[in-house]
């Protein structure tokens, strides 16, 4: 089922065009990623899918509905957005801040407290759960925050086919939680729900993304699972770097070597 | 180097201490209620006359038919321990508002124009009003003329910072920067061109006093001021969640642009009304929200009551200290809070800096 549907959309910003004609289709059980070199579009792409930037052209639906269609609750209740930066100054717990995820649910206090329970376990931040936001490291500060937009489409009563868009959700993270997220999120997409994510890592992409989007300049250049995308010409045209396509050993998805 | 057991009793120590941060809601709550009959109780017993505790209950049950006590307590000592309770209330939820509206921790309510409009209202009532000052309701014209400026002010800053695409609250916070200095100077030309008497009318009423208070004002701020105080908490998810971002709150399924618009709109009736009862009182909308902050964490949900009853109590006990400290004449209560607000706000901006 298709989750999120972008029909030519075109952004401008003062005349100069962010996103030019893109149309593309998120369905349910689909990890797509978003590559692109810097200033390509790559976060205008997820503001406009959410509806926070204005559309010059073109049209956004969310479960073949367009995003006006929603009352602001209802679309929060099926759509969670993380955006590259927050900047939350006031010393909450931690765990209040994971728990904000539910404020557009309406399931009671007790199955809200199990499912940031949940979340918190499988993000690996319980010990977090107790700190104050403001005295956590920065990839702390994002696994918390990813705790939140997880929590918020987390999915109860049987529904799970929810959409999350995520700006960049790897840049503070080491490599071992990037690895954690991304097996947590193929986990989330298996049961029904639909991530379109930002990634500059282009083997986090290969490895879990069942599809990647390649964007430049604001247009999109191609489309496709990561062994059509990855290619050594594709590399050499949308990133200016010399690259080999290998392959990895166990799962056969394509292995980027930078050559140069 | 401590014995084991002391190392461990202080390795308990922290570990409590990165536990629990905040004092629990329901104990600051039931607290507060305490500290809040108490500086009532001080405010109507301690004055130029001190009222011993016994007289005071005989009087306030009208045991003791219209003695010189009795007269005084509910005459003059009690409304004005209510009057200042309601603003101090106003002032303390409003200032928690502010601070979570703008995400900024050190706002204050008169950012928005509200008291600079205010003052410059109550200029133009004693200036041009004339000698007459008559009342409508308990009212003088000056409190009117105050009310009507700091809710003109609102709306045009308000105005001024809204478009198609909302409300932006950092022009919001420089139009009413700007207001503020655009009424600041008509008040100055207002005072160049008032007499004496009207001068020092216009600085008596600046520095803020509760000398007016009377039973007929305690319901016109109750009138106003409940309402604001039991609404304003019903949106303390929705500034929870804007502390994150008004597109992080939009994304939480909050509607941010009508939330903006009624607190905007209950924050300048609070203001405005207190403003107009008790001129300007400073620090009180900036530091109580702060220190319950501390206390008892930023979550608006236990924040804003806590606040409120903070300001309930801390404005009486001011107003108290005003009236004796150099009686029988009293000073300024504004005078009082920016005395004791003003070296804590400092001392609060130091702490900041260093923890960086």
């Amino acid at each position: 089922m298709s989750l999120l549907k972008l029909q030519q959309i075109h952004v401008e910003l003062h005349t100069a065009a962010l996103l030019k004609d893109i149309s593309l289709v998120l369905n349910s059980g689909e990890l797509l990623a978003v590559i692109g070199p810097n200033g390509a579009g790559k976060s205008s792409l997820l503001k406009a899918a959410c509806g926070d930037l204005p559309l010059s052209r073109g049209a956004i639906l969310v479960k073949n509905n367009s995003l006006s269609y929603y009352r602001a609750e209802e679309l929060a209740q099926q759509l969670a957005v993380l955006p590259q930066s927050i900047d939350l100054d006031f010393p909450f717990v931690c765990r209040d801040v994971v728990a904000m995820g539910r404020i557009p649910h309406s399931t009671g206090a007790a199955i809200d407290a199990r499912i940031v329970a949940e979340v918190l376990q499988e993000l690996d931040i319980e010990h977090l759960a107790q700190r104050l936001y403001t005295e956590l490291s920065g990839g702390e500060k994002q696994r918390v925050q990813l705790a939140r937009v997880l929590v918020q489409i987390w999915g109860s009563e049987g529904q799970q086919d929810n959409l999350l868009l995520l700006d960049e959700p790897c840049a503070w993270l080491d490599v071992a939680h990037s690895h954690q997220l991304m097996k947590l999120l193929r986990r989330r997409v298996a049961v029904g729900a639909g991530v379109m994510m930002v990634l500059h890592d282009f083997n986090l992409a290969a490895a879990y993304a069942t599809r990647v989007a390649v964007i430049k300049s604001g247009e999109l250049l191609a489309l496709g699972t990561p062994t059509e995308v990855f290619t050594e010409a594709l590399m050499r045209e949308v990133f200016s770097v010399s690259a080999r396509v290998l392959r990895q050993p166990d799962s056969d998805s394509p292995m980027i070597c930078i050559t140069e | 180097m401590l014995s084991r057991p002391e190392s461990k009793l202080v390795e308990v120590l922290i570990i409590r201490h990165q536990a629990a941060h905040y004092v629990a809601a329901n104990k600051v709550f039931w607290s507060q209620l305490l500290l809040l009959l108490l500086a009532l109780l001080l405010a109507v017993s301690l004055g130029a006359i001190n009222i011993p505790l016994a007289e005071l209950s005989r009087a306030v049950v009208g045991a003791e038919q219209a003695s010189q006590s009795s007269l005084i307590i509910t005459h003059i000592r009690l409304p004005r321990a209510l009057l200042a309770a309601l603003v101090g209330a106003l002032l303390g939820i409003s200032g928690a508002v502010t601070q979570g509206l703008f995400r900024n921790a050190l706002a204050d309510p008169s950012l928005i124009g509200v008291t600079a409009g205010a003052v410059l209202g109550a200029s133009l009532a004693i200036v041009f009003a004339g000698t007459g000052l008559s009342l409508v309701m308990g009212l003088s014209v000056v409190s009117i003329g105050a009310f009507l400026g700091g809710a003109a002010a609102v709306i045009l800053v308000y105005r001024l910072a809204t478009d198609a695409h909302g409300t932006s609250v950092t022009t919001m916070l420089l139009a009413g920067i700007a207001i503020t200095a655009l009424a600041g100077s008509f008040g100055s030309f207002m005072e160049f061109i008032a007499d004496n008497e009207m001068l020092r009318r216009i600085s008596y009423w600046k520095m803020g006093g509760l000398d007016g208070a009377s039973y007929p004002r305690v319901a016109i701020a109750g009138a106003i001021g409940l309402p604001v105080v039991l609404l304003l908490p019903r949106y303390a998810v929705a500034l929870n969640s804007m502390l994150l971002g008004e597109s992080e709150a939009r994304h939480l399924g909050i509607a941010v642009n009508r939330v903006k618009r009624m607190l905007v709109l209950l924050v300048a009736a609070a203001v405005g009304v207190s403003v107009a009862l008790a001129g300007t009182i400073s620090f009180i909308g900036l530091i109580v929200p702060h220190i319950m902050r501390l206390i008892i964490g930023p979550d608006h949900r236990v924040l804003l009551p806590a606040s409120a009853l903070a300001g309930a109590i801390f404005l009486p006990l001011a107003d108290t200290l005003a009236r004796v400290v150099i009686a029988p004449t009293e000073v300024p209560v504004g005078m009082v809070t920016a005395v004791l607000g003003a070296p804590f706000f400092l001392f609060l901006l130091r702490q900041g800096r260093q923890r960086g």
